[in-house]
């Protein structure tokens, strides 16, 4: 075909999802909102704890809104059982923008906002974002970057509850936040967050922790398998 | 933890967004479920990119859509298309609707071709003794060559390989060089084309999964060529099919119904399947990954 062209697919109907915050009935089963970041969320750029490698010229962070196709950020790769801290450039491969549902009611509004968002550290999230915190940065006399504040078990936290037990005042959302951003990187790994104060948090990206659909089942089959040869034995 | 799985990230990857690496995603585009799994719901994807259709005069969509080659895929993309413009469906109706423009073009293509191959086949078939200077390995070669970039030429096209495959399953069962070169021994001759075989199979095998998983034409109006109702099934489009009627080898004398020989028409893949069998089979030198 010579020419390039991109209108929307039509897909086949698939079972309508539930719109953020409307059916309470829904919202045990599916929550809604991906692992999504406000757009001025800072990303960061580099690694300045690797002296080698940190360029001072350079900018350390910029924020998601502003990531583009080809882009590079710094993204946490997970060990070997779950062993983690291996920090690599990732390439954005894609930039995903997810519209935050708006009421026209500037009161019922702000209550979406509130089911659908969390902020704390001046960091605004979907409220089921999973993120951990990784310390706090600070510049020696040398200009040298060090970690401090490093939390002995960082464990996963939702973005509602690690806000809410840093024990910080909830902040009220002046400007409603109309869409919020996540990337797919390439290779997958979390992103790297930095708050204004340079507190550090590891933030699940999109893609991080794919799976396959059916390991699950597989799983369950070679259990079930097992069973039946067992019986058979006996 | 959130999750979502390699076959979402795969359908994500299939939408045209992101291979410019943005997707835009509407309100409850994406939830979550109890265990962390993220669900997309690939209906609230919003705009994608520039679209070259948007807000364009009704004589430059034309010109764009003209500009597209008349297969079997395009038509199905165009009619994929939604939100393109105002009155999209039927803006491209007289391009593709049965008895316009591109079903008539797609129609005569095959048609010719289908024409061609045969005319070539049917000698080499016959063992035509009026060329003795061609020799017979040499042309059957450029034929089979000529089959599968028929097949690719037209997208696959249902209406075409149903008379390919006749013609190979026609090429293996005629005369001993055919049967030594593309027969169910071949393997075990000292064959100069296994590659030529190797495509063979790997085309056909194409088609079967393109067509042949879908349902049946009398379920389905979806298979066969493209966009023929069942109601418009009758002699006036007897041109979408290549028949064989010249040698009355494959095509039983019995009236059909044209759902009838589009539903058999797929059965004759796998025959031709049969006939030339897996040519990499004890057959070392083309490794299977060639294929």
């Amino acid at each position: 075909m010579p020419n390039r062209v991109a209108p929307v697919l039509q897909i086949e109907d698939e079972p309508q999802a539930h719109p953020a915050g409307r059916d309470a009935k829904s919202s045990h089963r599916t929550k809604p909102g991906a692992a999504c970041f406000d757009p001025s969320t800072a990303l960061f750029l580099q690694n300045p704890l690797i002296h080698d490698t940190y360029n001072p010229g350079q900018a350390l962070s910029r924020p998601i809104g502003q990531m583009k196709y080809g882009n590079t950020v710094l993204a946490e790769r997970r060990g070997l059982r779950g062993q983690s801290n291996v920090f690599n450039l990732a390439r954005v491969t894609c930039v995903m923008f997810f519209e935050i549902p708006q009421e026209d009611n500037p009161s019922m509004n702000k209550s979406l906002q509130e089911v659908t968002l969390t902020t704390g550290m001046e960091v605004t999230l979907t409220e089921h974002h999973h993120i951990r915190p990784y310390g706090q940065l600070s510049q020696d006399s040398m200009k040298q970057w060090h970690l401090t504040h490093k939390p002995k078990n960082p464990a996963w936290m939702e973005a509602a509850d690690l806000f809410r037990s840093k024990s910080t005042s909830r902040q009220t959302y002046t400007t409603p936040v109309k869409k919020v951003v996540n990337l797919a990187l390439d290779p997958r790994g979390n992103i790297v967050i930095l708050s204004p104060d340079l507190f550090l948090y590891i933030s699940a990206s999109l893609g991080y922790h794919m799976r396959r659909g059916k390991g699950k089942e597989r799983t369950e089959v070679k259990k079930r398998e097992g069973k039946c040869r067992s019986t058979r034995k006996g | 933890m959130p999750v979502y799985t390699q076959r979402l990230s795969s359908d994500l990857q299939g939408l045209p967004g992101f291979s410019q690496g943005s997707i835009q995603w509407g309100p409850g585009a994406a939830t979550r479920t109890s265990d962390g799994q993220l669900i997309f719901n690939k209906n609230k994807v919003l705009c994608q990119g520039r679209n070259l259709f948007q807000n364009q005069p009704t004589e430059t969509l034309s010109n764009i859509i003209e500009t597209f080659h008349t297969t079997e895929e395009n038509m199905r993309l165009l009619t994929g298309w939604k939100q393109v413009c105002r009155g999209w469906r039927q803006h491209i109706g007289p391009y593709i609707d049965p008895d316009n423009q591109w079903q008539r073009n797609l129609r005569t293509k095959v048609g010719s071709t289908w024409q061609a191959i045969y005319d070539r086949a049917i000698p080499i078939a016959q063992k035509d003794t009026s060329n003795p200077h061609q020799e017979p390995r040499k042309v059957t070669t450029k034929l089979t060559v000529a089959l599968g970039r028929s097949l690719e030429t037209l997208s696959f096209s249902r209406a075409l390989v149903r008379g390919v495959a006749s013609i190979i399953s026609i090429l293996t069962h005629t005369n001993d060089h055919l049967l030594e070169t593309l027969g169910p021994n071949a393997a075990m001759e000292a064959n100069p084309f296994p590659l030529g075989r190797a495509v063979l199979q790997s085309h056909l095998t194409t088609c079967l999964l393109r067509h042949a998983l879908a349902k049946t034409p009398w379920h389905s109006e979806a298979t066969g060529p493209w966009g023929i109702g069942p109601e418009l099934l009758d002699e006036t489009h007897m041109d979408i099919l290549p028949r064989l009627q010249k040698t009355g080898l494959i095509e039983p004398t019995q009236e059909r119904t044209e759902a009838h020989h589009r539903g058999y028409d797929i059965l004759q893949v796998p025959q031709a399947l049969l006939d030339i069998e897996d040519p990499t089979e004890e057959s070392p030198e083309l490794p299977a990954h060639e294929l």
